[in-house]
């Protein structure tokens, strides 16, 4: 599915019911970011619960924190469509937005807002906590609501994963999870600890990601880079909007982050890939075709194949 | 100070051990006594006023669930199906068919200057339609080809624009927002659902949104209110904490010497579904009532638990609904409800909990018990507010736990025949509102429009409760109806006690608010069905009179 022209500001949903771990992946990023690399307004649901050390805070109201890192938490007194309103108000604009949505929310409504003007959505995030994920998909008050937000999800964040031992239990948990959300990429997680390059994309959109440097980034001495495979591909060449198509659509399901240009004949196009929730938008220029994917486990050998058959 | 006694030809005082009387004593807006001339001569000087001579005198109504939007219904046209009073006293008609929509449109059309202003209306309900229920673009653009129009409808989940008004936003085909709808050639059909659509017609919906609580609608609040006899009127998603901003305005126009009606804000701490700083909410409520003043109070909170049994968002026990699909809409974390709670609980404020299906009440209720366990509060009046699915059990724990209701009860009239046999079916739709049960019962309760939602009118609401009528002539549980002094007690002292005002404002007392509503007949003697119909004079409020407005 082709967006809307035009390149908007990236818009991510961050859901998940209470106690998943939303407030920690959300203090990890903003953590991990180091001045002026990505500057990211994010609307906070539970304003009072962001941490964020206070070297971190360069000033802080009761509606607004701004950080030294240039990003910006806002809350939501006013309601959702003031929020966004003043984030996109923003000089300079920012990076990426993040919605931090309540532990009942509807993921797939607020998604929505990512599709209005001046914004692209990038992706529904959905941490669940792997320990009480499946009694709560059957609690009966909450049951629908838990289900509704993992079925929305473009990436479900399976966090807490130390606490299930038994690699059976695993195994019968991600099974039961893409039963109910089959079209979610599942990142197994533990404290949240997750590289930074899953969750968000850089906004430049003529740099490609580089998975290592990222992780790196994003958690400092920790090297995800060891748990996750990464491939990438660039050419010079241009070729058909089919042929892009036809690429993009091999790529296996296993991929759980993806970003690029393509040089098309028809004009250049931006791609974006959380989950399956994968986006191809018209872009001005590109350098050439430059690909770079994450996931779990790639067969490498069957990406270049890939690559060989459809982009030259 | 001057005293006045006010004669009238029947005065009910909702005082059980005086409760009836034809004169009443007020000095510098407060009940001296009632009874006759005889009895209140020894306050000493006095005026005698005969102008309500022949009126019916009752304790000022007291609606303690609507909201301040309701003024915005007489800032905009009006294209809803029922009639609906407006702040002049005049009476917009509703729309019952396609044909009524278009002489409508045309006529506003026609009588706007600016050819290029937006149209926006508000209240268009064509689920009651008997032809075709859904509006298109094409249907629109035919009327008004090129004026861009917004109907916003009854239920504030969609909105129908014309052709020109999609063109106007920059809303087209390659729109990805789901909820903008289109024909079956994918072409938009100018249906926008939900906010993040309808968010997209941005000439139309922030309009229609701002008009909701700006000053002109806090005005026509006031008139409405007073137009149908209310003296204390609640504001029950106030917005006064979340928006801190909004707070001269408020102050300013209840402020005011001739403002008409009492306005008991019970404030929003947070957006619906969202947490928040729940202990500083709570402390920003006792700041705000150490400020409260005649006209402007803040009594209680409001907590939104779940969405409304017609739109199928409502949370259910089981066995659910009986027809459509369940979208339940869950708006509080079931296990965080005692944290948000605690905070109000342990100060002493009052919260109003909106439960519409009877698992979020369940929910309500368990907190409270739970709560109630850490810190006891005995005289709490905690509220469920709708409560329209309450089962006996229900009734029976709320009894104990001092837990009061607050029924919908225009819900019988306006959405009865649907939930007889499309929501839930018959056996629940006589057990709607079971304000019978909740008398045998011993809980305390209100009635209530849930203004905006439906029109402000306690004599509705009374004549709702007390023949639970249905617009297809069903008698919805004929165990479930009040009496007239039932229903009277409910939208009077009923209502003040779950406000914690019954010691002020709900009886005609010695010592209390000379708040009186002033009717053309006496609504415990008229046949019940003509309840709603009797003339309202107007109100007295704090001992002043104040006429209700007449269209001319």
């Amino acid at each position: 599915m082709t967006d809307a022209p035009g390149d908007g500001i990236p818009f991510t949903v961050l859901g998940g019911y209470l106690g998943a771990g939303k407030t920690t992946l959300l203090n990890r990023l903003l953590h991990a970011l180091a001045p002026q690399q990505l500057r990211i307004g994010l609307l906070i649901n539970d304003f009072g619960a962001i941490n964020i050390d206070a070297g971190l805070i360069e000033t802080r109201t009761d509606e607004q924190i701004n950080l030294t890192n240039g990003c910006v938490c806002c809350g939501l007194a006013d309601g959702f469509d003031a929020a966004i309103e003043g984030l996109l108000a923003s000089d300079p604009p920012f990076d990426h937005l993040i919605v931090e949505a309540s532990g009942v929310a509807d993921v797939f409504t607020l998604a929505q807002y990512g599709h209005a003007p001046g914004l692209r959505l990038d992706g529904i995030l959905v941490v669940a906590d792997a320990h009480n994920v499946r009694r709560q998909a059957a609690d009966k008050y909450v049951a629908n609501t838990v289900r509704r937000q993992l079925a929305a999800a473009d990436l479900i964040v399976l966090n807490k994963l130390d606490l299930l031992q038994d690699a059976r239990e695993r195994e019968a948990l991600t099974g039961w999870l893409l039963d109910l959300a089959p079209n979610a990429a599942i990142v197994p997680a533990t404290r949240c600890d997750v590289p930074l390059a899953l969750l968000l994309h850089t906004h430049d959109a003529h740099q490609t990601i580089s998975p290592a440097a990222s992780a790196q980034a994003a958690d400092g001495a920790h090297a995800h880079a060891d748990h996750y495979a990464s491939w990438s591909y660039s050419g010079a060449g241009r070729c058909s909007r089919a042929a892009i198509e036809a690429f993009v659509a091999g790529l296996p399901r296993e991929v759980l982050r993806g970003k690029g240009t393509f040089a098309g004949h028809d004009g250049d196009l931006l791609w974006q890939r959380v989950g399956s929730h994968s986006s191809l938008q018209p872009i001005d220029y590109a350098a050439g075709t430059a690909i770079a994917i994450i996931a779990r486990e790639l067969d490498t050998a069957r990406l270049d194949a890939l690559a060989r058959s459809w982009l030259e | 100070m001057a005293t006045t006694i006010y004669r009238a030809r029947q005065i009910h005082t909702l005082n059980p051990s005086n409760p009836s009387a034809t004169h009443i004593a007020v000095r510098d807006g407060m009940v001296l006594g009632a009874g006759t001339l005889e009895e209140l001569e020894p306050w000493g000087e006095f005026a005698l006023d005969e102008r309500f001579a022949d009126k019916v005198l009752v304790p000022g109504f007291v609606e303690a669930h609507a909201h301040v939007m309701e003024g915005a219904t007489g800032l905009m046209p009006y294209l809803g199906y029922f009639d609906r009073p407006l702040p002049d006293g005049s009476i917009a008609t509703g729309v019952k068919s396609y044909a009524e929509l278009e002489s409508r449109l045309r006529g506003l059309d026609a009588g706007m200057a600016d050819a290029d202003a937006p149209l926006l209306a508000r209240g268009f309900d064509p689920i009651y339609f008997p032809e075709e229920q859904r509006l298109t673009n094409r249907w629109l653009d035919r009327v008004c080809p090129t004026r861009p129009v917004f109907l916003y409808h009854a239920s504030g989940h969609l909105a129908s624009v014309n052709s020109a008004m999609l063109r106007r936003d920059g809303i087209t085909k390659d729109t990805r927002v789901a909820g903008v709808g289109r024909h079956p050639d994918g072409e938009l059909n100018g249906e926008l659902r939900e906010p993040p659509a309808m968010a997209l017609c941005t000439s139309g919906y922030r309009a229609v949104m701002r008009a909701n609580g700006n000053e002109a609608a806090l005005r026509s609040f006031g008139a409405m209110a007073r137009n149908v006899g209310i003296t204390t009127c609640t504001d029950l998603a106030g917005v006064l904490v979340l928006n801190p901003r909004a707070e001269e305005m408020w102050f300013r126009v209840t402020g005011e010497d001739d403002f008409p009606v009492r306005v008991a804000m019970a404030n929003i701490p947070a957006m619906p579904g969202a947490a928040t700083d729940f202990d500083a909410a709570a402390q920003r409520v006792v700041e705000l009532g150490e400020r409260a003043t005649r006209r402007l109070c803040f009594p209680s909170i409001k907590l939104i638990l779940d969405g409304s049994i017609q739109g199928w968002t409502a949370m259910l026990e089981p066995p659910g609904y009986l027809t459509g699909e369940d979208h339940g809409q869950l708006l509080t974390v079931p296990e965080q409800l005692i944290d948000w709670l605690r905070p109000f609980h342990t100060r002493g404020i009052n919260v109003h909990m909106h439960c519409n299906g009877n698992l979020t009440q369940n929910l309500a209720i368990d907190t409270i018990d739970r709560l109630l366990r850490e810190a006891p509060w005995f005289d709490h009046r905690h509220t469920v507010t709708h409560a329209q699915l309450t089962t006996h059990a229900q009734l029976r724990r709320m009894a104990k736990l001092g837990i009061c209701a607050n029924f919908f009860a225009n819900h019988l009239w306006y959405w009865g025949d649907q939930h007889y046999e499309l929501t839930v079916g018959p056996e629940r739709a006589r057990q709607l509102e079971p304000c019978a049960s909740a008398l045998r019962e011993g809980v305390h309760f209100s009635i209530h429009s849930d203004a905006g939602v439906t029109p402000l009118g306690q004599l509705h609401t009374m004549w709702c409760a007390v023949n639970r009528l249905t617009p297809k002539g069903r008698v919805l549980g004929v165990e479930e109806r009040l009496t007239p002094a039932q229903a009277l007690h409910a939208v009077t002292l009923g209502a003040a006690y779950q406000l914690h005002m019954d010691h002020e404002i709900g009886s005609l007392e010695a010592g209390k608010r000379a708040d009186m509503t002033v009717l053309d007949a006496d609504p415990l003697t008229v046949a019940p069905e003509e309840i709603r119909d009797i003339p309202v004079w107007g109100t007295v409020l704090d001992g002043r009179p104040q006429a209700a407005a007449c269209a001319s």
